[in-house]
């Protein structure tokens, strides 16, 4: 009856530590827009050896039947979290590090694996003004990838309250401006306006938008808008502010702008990722909204690299993540075809180099 | 452009032979299947309204493929498909990649005034058609349109536990191709069921499935018994009409023959009477007559509209389409009823529809899936198979239909795209075309008519880039009846 499995993890990390593996494909996505054909990619340990049309003689070599693409990276998902990312007594905790927040056993992150999501940004809830440090995580390893990634701003109206300050933009802004002006040398807030640690920030109105982009700018900050609807209307602000755009999840039926946002900003050269918030929206989500922007003529390479090249150089973690090239972590999936089709099937699913998940076609176990 | 014809469904019995050849010719005539409608294989006449689309794959049906075909459109109807379709000089010619039927959404609110969708009060004799809504709708259904979604079967009152007739309907015209493609009911939901639950395994594993919703056992299990007792009522009407038209014509048999007798012999029948009346009056008595057989008229039933609609669903008329999730309601509507050997039912919804998978197949009870993003891809369980609910149910051998849930209008324009995701979580491309094509056609009746791209059908119909349900592929030429009603980049 049961026609996918999951591999187990003990069983799984029971394998040498530093196996090295050829993984062989018709079709190779890189992660930034290119595709290798008849191409290797070799792992060695947790890391990606070498990617190219030929593999060391020595090393093991498994064929894959589909296509090899980096895992997706998900910004933006509080699965697991359950409150435990909004300090709900302050609304500024710039150092609030949300690591503190993930559970690594917590139930979704095993089908969110099974689409084809190997690392996920886990960020502080949007209501906060400074909600924290966002933390990288491997939900197929249950591990904290690398903290202190960025940081979470929150300047939409949710951040405002009748009973609390700050009650209005201005309340809020003023909030920021000195937050930020204050900031003590090497805090998140100082490293953010040196340009050192990209900031996420929510702005669910085009006015919000408008707003956030321009205080990034006058702060000299990097990073992406979290939301950002219209932002085919926003985009000379978004490029003059040299921000990048984190698109929630299409709901089905959503009346989301998000197709044509991303085709007038993958036209203009403004990187834009996906968030995944599966916590609310579900595991396929993710896949979803790719599926609605390619259906709706968004080139699939270009919505490959959203989830994968872009999101790691929106969230800082590009030397590291995002693609496949030597030295990055080896985090790949395979593709029944094009990974970002709907009708695509998850084969398997490599995190770090390991098996972490595979399915087996229906019908095989009957 | 005529939107096309309106179909009806021809009455399922009661009338004479000679009644319904006539009705049947009357049908016939405006759907254009008559032998004077231009239907000959000799097709060379150039009319001006001929439209022509060109592809390197006609998908006739999932299945059933034509290569560098073409597509002759005329009148509104599909007059010629083949790779050897002579264009007609001033044809409108469109080329792409694929041309398929238009996606059919088997369960879906578009079209319908907003405030109807969850009109409590709706009972089985409502008529959605009436809260069609051509005008404040008109944004959404150009989406649907563009998306490829040209038929959808709607509804009112889904959350009521009868929703009446639902038509089926072109997105474009808003005007129904069948009034009454379907009754529509509700079993045994309630809201709720967000978050995971953790589940045992047979072998010990332990898994997460998706929490079900919750409802009140005694609400339950009195859901399923009303409507159950409404069909018993509808097929107590039924019998009792048929009773009743039955005596009637008796009846009316025997006052004919009476008639008949006067008329033949009336001067005989006057004459006894005379004299009846005469010997009467001698004896000084008044003539006794027997009584008049005009005043033992059958007394008529009285009408119940309620009842007279969800008769003709026990009748097997009209579909009934059955919003129930969890396998207790499946089971216990199935089992319930099993005794109404001519009931059409359609499960819609069927979260848990693959612990009754077998039965569901034994009976014929196609299955309208709503693949949903927030469902678990991974682990396949008896309760809640997720993602591969279409796969599994159909690897069963269970008619599978895919709709988008009735949740809002612009939903429908997702129809495609929860069939890719059927794909990609083990359904087989075909069988996916067919939850969107053919298979509502066939479940609502309008199979001879739309559903798929073959001579004579009304021309419902895409020009694709590509594989139909392939998101990389994008629709770029949308046919309703017989109109292009969008062209991509327009």
């Amino acid at each position: 009856m049961l026609s996918l499995c999951i591999l187990s993890a003990a069983s799984l990390w029971a394998a040498p530590a530093e196996d090295t593996f050829a993984l062989r494909a018709t079709q190779v996505h890189i992660g930034d827009g290119t595709v290798l054909l008849d191409a290797f990619v070799v792992v060695e340990g947790d890391k990606i050896k070498s990617v190219g049309q030929s593999a060391p003689g020595d090393v093991r070599i498994v064929d894959v039947d589909g296509q090899i693409a980096p895992g997706f990276i998900a910004l933006g998902e509080t699965t697991g979290a359950s409150g435990e990312n909004r300090e709900s007594a302050r609304k500024s905790t710039p150092l609030a590090d949300l690591s503190h927040a993930f559970d690594p056993h917590h139930p979704g992150w095993k089908p969110l694996v099974a689409q084809g999501v190997t690392t996920v940004l886990m960020t502080a809830d949007s209501s906060r003004i400074a909600g924290g440090l966002a933390t990288l995580v491997s939900p197929a390893r249950g591990e904290v990838v690398q903290r202190g990634v960025a940081l979470t701003l929150g300047l939409s109206s949710r951040s405002l309250s009748l009973t609390e300050e700050p009650t209005s933009y201005a309340g809020l802004y003023d909030h920021v401006t000195s937050a930020f002006e204050g900031a003590a040398d090497g805090s998140p807030l100082a490293r953010a306006r040196a340009g050192e640690l990209p900031v996420m920030i929510e702005a669910l109105t085009r006015m919000e938008v408008l707003r956030a982009a321009g205080f990034a700018k006058e702060m000299g900050l990097s990073g992406a808008i979290v939301g950002a609807p219209k932002a085919d209307e926003t985009l000379d602000v978004l490029r003059d502010a040299g921000l990048g755009v984190v698109f929630e999840p299409l709901r089905p039926g959503g009346s989301d702008d998000v197709v044509d946002s991303a085709m007038a900003l993958a036209e203009a050269g403004v990187p834009f990722a996906f968030a995944s918030d599966a916590a609310s929206a579900g595991p396929a989500a993710i896949r979803m909204t790719l599926g609605a922007c390619t259906r709706g003529g968004l080139d699939a390479k270009t919505a490959l690299k959203a989830v994968t090249g872009s999101a790691a150089e929106i969230a800082g973690v590009g030397d590291t993540h995002g693609t496949i090239a030597g030295g990055k972590a080896a985090d790949l999936v395979v593709w029944s075809g094009d990974p970002a089709d709907l009708t695509s099937r998850v084969r398997a699913v490599y995190a770090a180099g390991e098996l972490v998940h595979e399915a087996e076609e229906r019908g095989a176990g009957r | 452009m005529d939107p096309g014809p309106v179909i009806q469904r021809r009455p399922a019995r009661a009338l004479t032979v000679t009644l319904a050849l006539m009705a049947g010719a009357a049908l016939l005539a405006p759907l254009g299947l008559s032998a004077s409608s231009g239907l000959d294989d000799h097709v060379d006449d150039e009319q001006a309204s001929d439209l022509v689309l060109s592809a390197r794959r006609v998908i006739v049906r999932p299945g059933e493929v034509l290569e560098d075909a073409k597509v002759l459109v005329r009148d509104g109807r599909i007059v010629q498909v083949g790779a050897d379709v002579k264009v007609p000089e001033g044809a409108e010619v469109l080329e792409g990649e694929v041309v398929c039927a238009g996606f059919i959404d088997a369960w879906s609110v578009a079209g319908i005034e907003p405030g109807s969708v969850r009109a409590d009060e709706a009972n089985s004799a409502t008529l959605a058609s009436d809260a069609l809504d051509a005008f404040d709708q008109r944004p959404i259904l150009d989406e649907l349109v563009e998306a490829g979604v040209l038929l959808a079967r709607t509804q009112v009152g889904v959350n009521a536990p009868l929703g009446g007739f639902g038509p089926l309907i072109r997105t474009h015209a808003v005007e129904p191709l069948l009034a009454d493609a379907a009754m529509s009911a509700r079993v045994g939901i309630a809201r709720g069921g967000s978050g995971f639950i953790q589940q045992v395994g047979p072998d010990g594993s332990i898994r997460f499935i998706q929490a079900p919703p919750t409802v009140d056992p005694i609400d339950r299990v009195g859901q399923v018994d009303k409507l159950v007792g409404e069909l018993e009522d509808a097929e107590k009407y039924l019998l009792d009409r048929a009773e009743y038209e039955a005596e009637l014509a008796t009846w009316a048999a025997e006052i004919a023959e009476k008639e008949k007798e006067l008329e033949d012999d009336f001067k005989k029948a006057k004459k006894a009477r005379d004299k009846k009346v005469k010997e009467a009056e001698e004896d000084g008595e008044e003539l006794k007559e027997k009584r008049y057989r005009e005043d033992k008229r059958p007394k008529e039933p009285r009408f119940d509209a309620e009842k007279a609609a969800l008769a003709r669903v026990v009748d097997g008329e009209v579909p009934l389409v059955i919003h129930a999730e969890r396998a207790l309601e499946i089971r216990d509507l199935l089992r319930l009823t099993e005794k109404f050997g001519r009931l059409r039912m359609i499960i819609a919804g069927g979260t848990a529809a693959l612990a009754c998978a077998d039965d569901l197949a034994a009976r014929d009870v196609p299955v309208i899936v709503t693949p949903k993003p927030s469902e678990p891809g991974g682990p396949v369980g008896q309760l809640d198979a997720g993602l591969a609910l279409a796969a599994e149910l159909d690897a069963h051998g269970v008619e599978v239909l895919i709709g988008t849930g009735a949740s809002t209008a612009m939903a429908s324009r997702d129809l495609p795209l929860l069939a890719a995701l059927a794909v990609g979580h083990g359904l087989e491309r075909d069988a996916a075309l067919r939850a969107i094509t053919l298979g509502p056609a066939q479940a609502f009746d309008v199979a001879d008519h739309v559903g798929t791209v073959e001579r004579g059908r009304q021309a419902d119909l895409l020009l694709l880039s590509g594989d139909p349900l392939s998101t990389s592929s994008r629709v770029l030429v949308a046919v309703s009846g017989g109109e292009v009603v969008h062209r991509a980049g327009e």
